[in-house]
């Protein structure tokens, strides 16, 4: 069975509230095996396989200063809809799809809520996927067209 | 989620009325989980995993501070050592200049080089020299035999206890502190979140109170005890991806390619 990869997000979350960039205020790292490019900083680069789960989970430096990770969207893309639960109940575990290219990067964008549901929003730009090749003596995965969810909002939209 | 729990007590009307009720306040940063559910109640969230186990921890956190004590973010006893690490500095100084009988009374008599007065406590009833200072909310050295310095001395969590330690949802623990009248020990607790409801508990606080014994000043601890509740809210842990349980795929177009195949990272 292919190992999860786990991405810690650090968050220094009262200089974010201050109005200052997430460079140096904002740490992360995973438990890749290839090892993660830039680890430690806003720009981490993980590189995962087709298949692969990955699970974010987000740690204010202060601990009582209450932060939550209410979203991950990737490519410029919108986070998922409101109405989503109580942020400390959310958590954001997810399989890399197979239908990508290998080699190809997709950046994301985290969205963390401070302080509950009438808490300021911030957003955190850098960090991104890399998409391997399957590895060596792992399973390939089944090789099946995209969800239809993927394949329509992919189509263009005219102009 | 770490919840900080603070009481805040009017230390003086507290000792004059022998009750902390109606002199004591408990604020906590859960404001944002949930409304308040009541004075001395702290919302503790919880959540569950799929198969009902629990899924968080909450961890408790007890601080008190007295109305017009010095804020917590100040070490207690910087003023106090600079004092001290200067009148020993004066003592050996005055040692070096001294002639053979002035080094026997400076040693015998260590007050005329303005050594700081120690805080004498009673503690299991035995009367013992404190190494910590008593400072006013400015952080000012007061003197041990200051009228004035009782609404000052910290008060100090002793024991947390009652039906929801009994019961298993609170596991108390002592950690190490640098707060030297509290023993060298502040109080902490992690929550069984598994257990929904309200659950009381009792804290236990010793409040300082100056008496005169043989002509000195001696601080006499006075117990006190204070009903509070934690309020374990539940709530089943969520994909933010899919809405469900369980994860789904990534929600990664195929066509949002940002660089290109082999393209260096």
């Amino acid at each position: 069975m292919m190992t999860p990869l786990n991405i810690r997000v650090f968050v220094d979350v009262v200089a974010l509230l201050l109005g200052n960039a997430a460079d140096g205020n904002v740490f992360l790292f995973d438990d890749s095996l290839c090892g993660g490019q830039d680890s430690g900083t806003v720009k981490l680069t993980s590189p995962v396989w087709p298949g692969q789960l990955v699970r974010w989970s987000l740690t204010p430096l202060d601990v009582q200063t209450m932060a939550w990770l209410t979203g991950v969207s990737f490519d410029g893309n919108a986070p998922p809809a409101a109405g989503l639960p109580a942020p400390w109940a959310l958590r954001w575990h997810g399989h890399v799809p197979w239908w990508l290219a290998p080699g190809s990067r997709h950046g994301y964008r985290l969205t963390l809520v401070t302080g509950g549901l009438t808490g300021r929003t911030i957003t955190i730009d850098g960090p991104s996927l890399l998409f391997m090749p399957p590895p060596a003596g792992q399973p390939i995965p089944p090789q099946a067209s995209p969800p239809i969810w993927a394949v329509a909002q992919s189509a263009p939209t005219g102009g | 989620m770490q919840i900080s729990i603070v009481a805040v007590i009017d230390i003086v009307t507290a000792l004059k009325e022998g009750t902390l009720d109606g002199n004591a306040y408990l604020i906590d940063n859960t404001g944002p989980c949930a409304p308040q559910a009541g004075s001395r109640v702290t919302n503790v969230p919880g959540v569950y995993n799929a198969d009902g186990s629990q899924t968080t921890e909450a961890v408790l956190n007890w601080i008190t501070v007295g109305v017009a004590d010095l804020p917590l973010t100040l070490p207690r006893s910087y003023r106090h050592r600079y004092n001290e690490a200067n009148a020993e500095h004066r003592l050996v100084d005055a040692l070096r200049k001294a002639t053979r009988d002035g080094r026997a009374k400076l040693l015998s008599d260590p007050e005329a080089v303005s050594m700081p007065k120690p805080l004498l406590v009673r503690r299991n009833g035995a009367v013992r020299p404190y190494d910590a200072p008593l400072l006013n909310g400015a952080g000012e050295v007061l003197e041990p035999d200051d009228p004035a310095a009782e609404a000052s001395a910290p008060p100090v969590v002793t024991h947390i206890r009652g039906p929801a330690v009994e019961h298993g949802i609170l596991y108390p623990a002592l950690y190490g502190s640098p707060d030297l009248l509290a023993d060298g020990w502040y109080w902490s607790a992690t929550v069984n979140t598994a257990n929904v409801g309200c659950h009381e508990y009792q804290m236990d606080v010793t409040l300082y109170q100056q008496v005169q014994e043989n002509g000195e000043s001696v601080w006499e601890p006075r117990p006190f005890s204070l009903t509070c509740s934690i309020q374990v809210g539940t709530a089943p842990e969520i994909n933010g991806f899919t809405g469900g349980f369980f994860p789904g795929l990534l929600p990664i177009l195929p066509s949002c390619l940002t660089s290109a195949a082999g393209e260096a990272i």
